[in-house]
């Protein structure tokens, strides 16, 4: 549902994405693993034009993307189809947990309100927060802020979530709680693409897993393949550096 | 001079004083500083958005305002202008300048203020599909008053004061008001302490309102992440 081909984008004279080609198909849950630097995070905002990159097409469900040049009004037109969670949340500091969810609604989509907050308790009730919705992010946790900006991609039922490292901003004890969401989010078959350093999340949650470095895809494989048999010398080594994370599961 | 003369000249001038402070020093600093605010918000709107030729216009305005002194403006706009055939009434005329000067300070609070709310705030409302206008009206403007609130009392104080120059331009505030009694009495002292404890009366007031307004966002909190 989802074809990236030839994304390129540098900041400066330093080459951050050295045309990436993307393919994610319905209910995927791909995993975009690789070292800090690797353009991990420059990928996701790319796709969903919070980056401007230099070059490439993108594709979602027949609509098409010229990468390197997208108006404002093309850049919405895909955001509306997609959610978007964030490392450090971003939670609108001066809503409450449910109006964080609505407000997208209301305001970017005309939905009535009354519909909205029916929508947003549905969402914050799935991530397990209905206790919190007229909390203010201040009030949350960092493991509640993130499954409250969870059910905020969420509620605008996208085609596709894009996670640039969800967990990456928590505490041990609370990374459990938000990978439990996403999980489920997973199991209901969610399109996800997901930056992270999870290696557990990406072995045993996952279907296929990315490895990328230097702004280049080194390996692309379903995630048993990935993990088991992988292909390329350097995926090895990655996967040799980070084994305690996900050897014996989460 | 016996004690009961000064306390019965104190006691009688009071209210002469306070009269035209309440009837037309709170006005003009009332009405001036409502509309150096829409000034305010608007000079620094435009340099944030970048928006282009109106955020030179702006940068120009705030350069010449804060440049050249309160006093100085009130004399061109009151006595310059006639010249030229635009005759303004003095109270206009210091609301006028009241407004456009206080707006050029306000704007800089208010243009900082934008540039510390995070910017992962805009880019989380671009990604839940609002538009450009819909996240500055409806998450950063919000947020960056709450951030100027502090700042803008501060100017709103210090304005209260500033009208006192007004009297330069035949407005009766208090202080007018009182060299004009100082001028029946030959009181300067006793007077000119009177009319001063006024504007530290008026100037109490509003920083206790200000305490009030800050522990009321504060007890509503929106800070951190």
């Amino acid at each position: 549902m989802l074809e990236i081909r030839g994304l390129r984008k540098s900041f400066g004279n330093q080459v951050v994405l050295d045309g990436v080609d993307l393919s994610v198909k319905k209910g995927d849950v791909t995993a975009i693993l690789g070292p800090s630097g690797s353009g991990k995070t420059t990928l996701l905002r790319c796709i969903n034009f919070l980056e401007q990159a230099d070059g490439g097409t993108m594709e979602l469900d027949g609509r098409v993307w010229n990468l390197g040049h997208v108006s404002r009004r093309e850049a919405m037109e895909f955001r509306r189809h997609t959610g978007f969670v964030f490392q450090d949340y971003n939670l609108f500091l001066n809503k409450t947990a449910l109006e964080n969810v609505t407000e997208g609604l209301i305001i970017g989509r005309k939905m009535p309100r009354a519909k909205a907050e029916d929508i947003g308790r549905q969402a914050l009730e799935k991530v397990g927060l209905s206790d919190r919705c007229g909390y203010y992010p201040s009030q949350l946790s960092g493991g509640q802020k993130q499954r409250v900006a969870i059910a905020r991609a969420v509620a605008a039922n996208p085609e596709i979530i894009l996670f640039d490292e969800p967990t990456s901003a928590l505490d041990p004890e609370l990374t459990g709680e938000v990978l439990a969401v996403m999980r489920r989010l997973a199991s209901e078959g969610m399109t996800m693409v997901v930056v992270t350093h999870e290696m557990g999340f990406a072995r045993n949650v996952s279907s296929q897993v990315i490895f990328m470095e230097h702004g280049k895809i080194v390996e692309q494989a379903d995630s048993e393949t990935f993990f088991e048999h992988p292909k390329e010398e350097r995926t090895k080594e990655f996967l040799q550096l980070n084994r305690r994370g996900w050897e014996g599961g989460e | 001079m016996t004690e009961s003369r000064i306390l019965t000249l104190l006691v009688d001038s009071f209210w002469d004083i306070l009269l035209p402070g309440l009837t037309v020093t709170i006005p003009l600093t009332v009405i001036s500083f409502a509309l150096a605010l829409v000034i305010a918000v608007a000079a620094a709107l435009v340099q944030f958005a970048k928006v282009p030729v109106w955020r030179t216009v702006a940068r120009f305005y705030i350069w010449v305002v804060r440049g050249t002194p309160l006093l100085v403006q009130l004399f061109v706009v009151f006595y310059g202008l006639p010249r030229v055939g635009i005759l303004i009434e003095a109270f206009p005329a210091a609301v006028l300048v009241f407004s456009v000067n206080e707006g050029a300070y306000c704007a800089e609070t208010i243009r900082a203020a934008l540039e510390a709310v995070p910017a992962g705030q805009m880019e989380a409302g671009q990604c839940v599909g609002m538009s450009y206008l819909q996240i500055m009206r409806r998450i950063v403007l919000p947020q960056a008053m709450r951030i100027a609130f502090p700042p803008l009392s501060n100017s709103l104080i210090a304005m209260v004061k500033d009208t006192s120059l007004a009297a330069n331009i035949t407005v009766t505030e208090m202080f007018m008001v009182t060299q004009r009694i100082v001028a029946r009495t030959y009181e300067p002292l006793l007077l000119y302490l009177e009319v001063g404890a006024v504007y530290l009366l008026f100037c109490t007031v509003l920083t206790k309102v200000q305490h009030m307004v800050e522990t009321r966002m504060n007890t509503v909190v929106e800070k951190g992440r």
